[in-house]
């Protein structure tokens, strides 16, 4: 009986990961096809993945997606973590409703944020482009900074922060030399969260995107609407892999950053 | 003996909750000075207000006659010792201790003199380029101390500095501490709820009971004629008598015990022995008395000839000097 309960939970699991996995496996495998039509495997090929790196218009996408994706981490970055020290200031009851709002963004449905952000650039007569691209990334993107930095402030206690104080050095001093030192695997997970969100995004980016500011998610779909090519799987097993490994390098420092301060505090 | 720190009517509330009721109390200079009490009767907190961290609700700290409630602590002419130490862990040990000279800005030639000093005093010459965390507990506790001492403060202040040691380690540090202290003749403010601790380091106990100072004076005065009750049954073991509305405290050393039919001018209650624990150099022998819910505490040493067995009938007596008489 045991056994074949086992047996049941572990063909579940498997099968659960099979029901994740497969559509991108798939999406993956007929990158590497050599055949235009993707339902038939004619054999393997890279030559998709170099039409890519000719091709003008998706090498422009790329630039695009970087640019705003450096940009605006950058700024969500150093804004996440201002607010994450400023909300450790605060007394009890201000922090809770001030983290509260700053977490909302996070799970209002995408579609509304893209939606209320089209609505105030237009009302402020803004032209739509990279501009307001960047400004939007860096508004989705910051509350995660902000949860990862309170994460590892709160964390690290005030004990720390103290001692430095009881040393003789100033508030600036001790933010200098104590503070942001030991956050900076915190900030630096915190700035590859953004950027992996700021790549992938298409919801709100859609919406707030300018003619000339097409990003990588946004080319892929302008493509799609005219079937799906190989160099479309192509581009999208790129942009997985990136996102794999940014997400991953993110987790490492993130984990890094706990673990140091469970075996000294 | 000069005045170093003086608490002006010194009050703690957070809400709406006395933490310190209002009090003043002079710590002299060079002297060792031990908060002692049960956690949570507000040692840390009165520990907290004179390093700054914590500002009292009213009344007012002095150092050397100035007040210092506008002071901020990276002002504050004094130095803590962290119960977990607060170590810098991106730092190494002499990163660690030179971080107070660094933020003086005290000039390079000075920093480096008075590091070699310090790391010979606390005897970490050769583990100055490890990290803390690659150190032990009473490591970690050097480094500490280190780091506080190098900066020559006018006064150490000490939040449980042994309280994550194990005993053998404690014991020794202790003495390491008492001897620190005589020979820098910094003043030592000292916070510990182990009353052994106490009693070993200081010059001055203050016993601390709800935020309240209930006795201040030497170890001896303070097991020898405890003020109040609350004294007399948290420092050491005693026995309370309560008699026409006093209570009448005897410790259990100055207990004797007789047998029922000799010395009865010497008796002055009867009881059957309930328990007896043998501790090595002494019986902690507990008498039942007879008419009375209590039970008695004596120590019987080794040779008095008398082997108490439980359930034997017996008399106790003490010197009327040996008891101290308290207020209800």
């Amino acid at each position: 009986m045991k056994t074949l309960r086992g047996n049941a939970l572990s063909g579940y699991s498997w099968l659960m990961l099979v029901f994740l996995y497969l559509p991108i496996l798939i999406l993956v495998l007929y990158s590497f096809n050599d055949s235009r039509i993707n339902a038939t495997w004619t054999g393997f090929t890279w030559k998709w993945y170099v039409s890519l790196f000719e091709n003008r218009q998706v090498m422009q996408a790329l630039m695009n997606s970087l640019t705003i994706g450096v940009i605006s981490s950058v700024i969500a970055t150093v804004l996440g973590t201002a607010a994450a020290l400023a909300v450790k200031h605060y007394s009890l009851r201000w922090s809770n409703i001030f983290n509260g709002l700053m977490y909302l963004p996070i799970v209002i449905p995408e579609i509304m944020m893209g939606l209320a952000m089209l609505v105030l650039f237009s009302q402020m007569q803004m032209e739509l482009g990279k501009v307001t691209l960047i400004l939007a990334h860096v508004t989705f993107s910051m509350p995660f900074v902000m949860v990862i930095i309170s994460g590892r402030l709160a964390d690290m206690g005030k004990d720390l922060e103290e001692a430095s104080q009881d040393l003789g050095a100033t508030p600036w001093e001790t933010l200098r030399y104590v503070t942001l030192p030991l956050i900076m695997p915190g900030i630096i997970a915190g700035f590859l969260m953004a950027f992996t969100l700021s790549l992938d995004d298409f919801i709100i980016s859609f919406f707030v995107a300018g003619p000339n500011s097409t990003t990588l998610p946004l080319y892929i779909y302008g493509l799609v609407k005219r079937g799906v090519s190989p160099e479309v799987n192509a581009l999208s097993t790129l942009l997985i892999v990136s996102t794999v490994l940014l997400v991953v390098v993110a987790e490492i420092f993130r984990r890094k950053d706990s673990k140091n301060n469970q075996s000294i505090l | 003996m000069k005045k170093i720190i003086h608490l002006d009517s010194i009050e703690k509330r957070f809400a709406d909750t006395v933490v310190v009721p209002s009090f003043s109390l002079s710590i002299e200079e060079g002297e060792f000075l031990t908060l002692l009490g049960p956690s949570g009767c507000g040692k840390t907190t009165l520990l907290r207000m004179i390093a700054g961290f914590e500002q009292p609700t009213t009344g007012e700290i002095f150092l050397d006659e100035k007040p210092l409630s506008h002071v901020p602590p990276y002002q504050r002419d004094m130095n803590m010792v962290f119960q977990q130490y607060a170590l810098f862990p991106h730092m190494t040990v002499e990163q660690n201790i030179l971080f107070g000279l660094k933020m003086k800005k005290v000039n390079a030639a000075e920093q480096q003199k008075r590091l070699e000093e310090v790391l010979q005093y606390v005897q970490l010459t050769e583990l100055r380029k490890r990290t803390p965390k690659q150190l032990s507990g009473g490591q970690q506790q050097r480094v500490a101390i280190a780091r506080a001492i190098i900066n020559n403060p006018r006064v150490l202040l000490l939040d449980e500095p042994l309280g994550a040691l194990d005993y053998q380690l404690r014991k020794s540090l202790q003495l390491e501490l008492k001897n620190l202290q005589k020979n820098l003749g910094i003043t030592f403010i000292y916070v510990t709820h182990d009353q052994e601790e106490a009693m070993a380091m200081s010059d001055r106990i203050a016993v601390m009971n709800k935020g309240r100072i209930e006795q201040i004076a030497s170890p001896a005065e303070i097991y020898n004629s405890p003020q109040t009750l609350f004294v007399a049954t948290f420092i050491g073991e005693n026995n309370i008598f309560q008699e026409n509305g006093t209570n009448a405290a005897v410790r259990p050393e100055k207990i004797k015990l007789y047998p029922v039919d000799s010395d009865k001018d010497k008796h002055k209650k009867l009881g059957t022995i309930a328990d007896a624990v043998f501790l090595g150099n002494l019986r902690k022998v507990f008498i039942r008395l007879e008419g009375q819910d209590m039970t008695v505490m004596a120590h019987q040493y080794a040779g008095d000839g008398l082997d108490w067995q439980v359930g034997d009938q017996v008399a106790i007596g003490w010197a009327q000097t040996d008891e101290v008489i308290l207020p209800c």
